[in-house]
């Protein structure tokens, strides 16, 4: 009789902590990890969890992690109102497991994003509101999964910030942006000829019919580097700071992180540099915010009327940040914040 | 069970060889931290296979050793918010000690990892829904060098050494990248139980 009553007990203690859901605060503070395709994937959840609203955040790359995006005016202030879930992508950051090069593609960063989603419904409730936030290559990754099967019903809205959702044409673009908006500056600023000529040399000497990966990677260079000579661009100088980590405490292993990091990046690059997804976009039906700085010449926003036309969701919409390059979190923090609430508090349950 | 087994196979390994030759066990229990500050405790023990003396000098009682040794370990760590870290490892290496004491030494080490997430796991079950994954850890081979120094107070009839260790391991596989660098520091004291002078 005796065992009956252990049993029983330790049966219910099994049963309330397997169905028990995580309190939600204010200032929400978790680890969690996703088990998918032989990777243990961890994601940091902070910010406002009472409010029942979780942003995921795609970082950029590939080869980053989800925490350096816990940073800035920006994030601190939406960190109030929401809990921002800071995921590190399969095989960098502090990702961990084993797995063959075959479970290394972007539809597999796809399907473990879809089971971060369902994780964070499972441990916090099915009444929270779910976002995607994907930036750069974040918004590559985060239109793959918009894209895919029934995924975008999980979620509640897709936000992308400058996403890269097509390589081949952000090339292109990028290659005339360089042209347009370098000789407008060398034309409007006398100190602007000897910054631009050197960016102004190399996209006259590209042939846009057939880009090569090294072109492309110097693409991707001149593009920050041209966004550095353009003075119409702000700053956010507010120097916010939201690491709650110590050197102690931080998840972080630099030696383990950089290695994964450039591992990863090297064996997605062929993968990655053929992308094109602006053929699918019509299969997106969730509501869908597009933000991208004027001044992008990383992922021209080229790309973000192309999808905003393409797109055929009802809800969405395309904000142009016209003081902001590659980052309007960073660049026009307040606005970005604004226009990140509006689409958030319109789109929760 | 199968790790446990191996653990039990490694240690009376050790015991027992410790039986037939050695005719003292030395139990070392060290500080064990990886990059150092994340903290641990290792314990362990060790054999010398072979061990020769040096040349005494004129009017010397004492000498220097040429060993090669045999320890096996079971190590423990935390890096918070990250991992909890399991190492069961053997090393085989080369020691050698001075007349005062002082030492050096070089071990390759081979064994076993495990990860245990400092967070909840979740996997999605055939039905597609969430399910928490309890005590979630992925177990990993270990392969490291190490180099360490110290002095054993043998020579002044204490039967004790004191060491400082520095591993460079890596954890295999890893991802797709075939192995994780991993740097840990050990910093302990060996006591040999029935050590006779």
């Amino acid at each position: 009789m005796k065992n009956i009553y252990i049993t029983l007990f330790l049966g219910l203690l099994l049963v309330g902590s397997s169905c028990s859901k995580t309190e939600l605060s204010t200032t929400q503070e978790d680890i969690i990890y996703v088990r998918s395709a032989g990777a243990d994937i961890p994601a940091y959840v902070f910010g406002n969890g009472a409010s029942k609203t979780f942003v995921v955040m795609i970082h950029g790359g590939p080869g980053g992690d989800g925490l350096e995006y816990r940073a800035g005016l920006s994030i601190k202030l939406l960190e109030e109102d929401y809990a921002f879930v800071y995921w590190d992508q399969r095989g960098q950051g502090m990702t961990h497991g084993a797995y063959s090069l075959d479970n290394l593609t972007v539809n597999t960063m796809a399907d473990d994003l879809y089971a971060l989603v369902k994780t964070l419904r499972a441990k916090y409730g099915e009444d929270i509101s779910v976002f995607l936030m994907g930036h750069s290559w974040g918004g590559t990754l985060g239109t793959a999964y918009m894209v895919r099967e029934n995924y975008q019903n999980a979620i509640e809205g897709w936000i992308e910030v400058d996403g890269a959702h097509d390589i081949p044409m952000l090339n292109k673009e990028g290659i005339q942006m360089f042209l347009t908006i370098g000789n407008d500056q060398v034309n409007k600023y006398a100190e602007a000829k000897d910054l631009w000529q050197e960016i102004l040399d190399f996209a006259d000497s590209v042939d846009t019919s057939n880009i090569s990966t090294d072109e492309s990677q110097k693409i991707n260079d001149y593009g920050f580097k041209a966004e550095g000579y353009i003075q119409e661009i702000t700053q956010d100088t507010s120097n916010t700071y939201l690491n709650s980590f110590t050197w102690f405490t931080n998840p972080s292993n630099i030696l383990i992180n950089k290695s994964n990091n450039n591992n990863t990046a090297q064996q997605l690059m062929n993968e990655v540099e053929s992308m094109s997804l602006t053929n699918q976009l019509h299969k997106i039906t969730a509501p869908t915010l597009l933000l991208w700085g004027k001044y992008d010449f990383v992922v021209s926003p080229a790309l973000a009327y192309s999808a905003y036309s393409l797109i055929n969701s009802p809800d969405k919409e395309l904000v142009i940040f016209d003081h902001s390059g590659h980052s309007p979190m960073d660049n026009e923090p307040l606005l970005f914040v604004q226009v990140v609430q509006d689409f958030i508090e319109k789109h929760k349950k | 069970m199968k790790k446990f087994s191996l653990f039990l196979f490694l240690l009376s390994f050790l015991l027992q060889a410790q039986a037939q030759k050695q005719d003292y066990i030395p139990i070392s229990i060290s500080y064990y931290g990886e990059w150092a500050y994340h903290p641990g405790i290792k314990i362990g023990s060790e054999y010398t296979f072979w061990q020769r003396d040096g040349k005494e000098k004129p009017n010397k009682d004492r000498t220097h050793l040429h060993s090669f040794l045999v320890t096996g370990n079971l190590g423990f760590y935390v890096h918070p918010n990250n991992h909890t870290g399991i190492t069961l490892t053997s090393d085989v290496g080369y020691r050698f000690r001075r007349r005062n004491g002082w030492r050096i030494e070089n071990f390759l080490s081979l064994g076993y990892m495990a990860a245990i997430n400092a967070g909840e796991t979740y996997k999605l079950d055939a039905n597609g829904q969430a399910k928490k994954v309890p005590v979630a850890s992925r177990s990993y081979l270990w392969v490291g060098a190490v180099f360490g120094w110290g002095q054993d107070l043998a020579v002044h009839n204490i039967p004790i050494a004191w060491f400082l260790r520095h591993t460079v391991a890596l954890q295999v596989p890893y991802n797709t990248m075939g192995f994780a660098p991993r740097l840990y520091i050990d910093i302990g004291l060996t006591y040999c139980i029935g050590r006779s002078f």
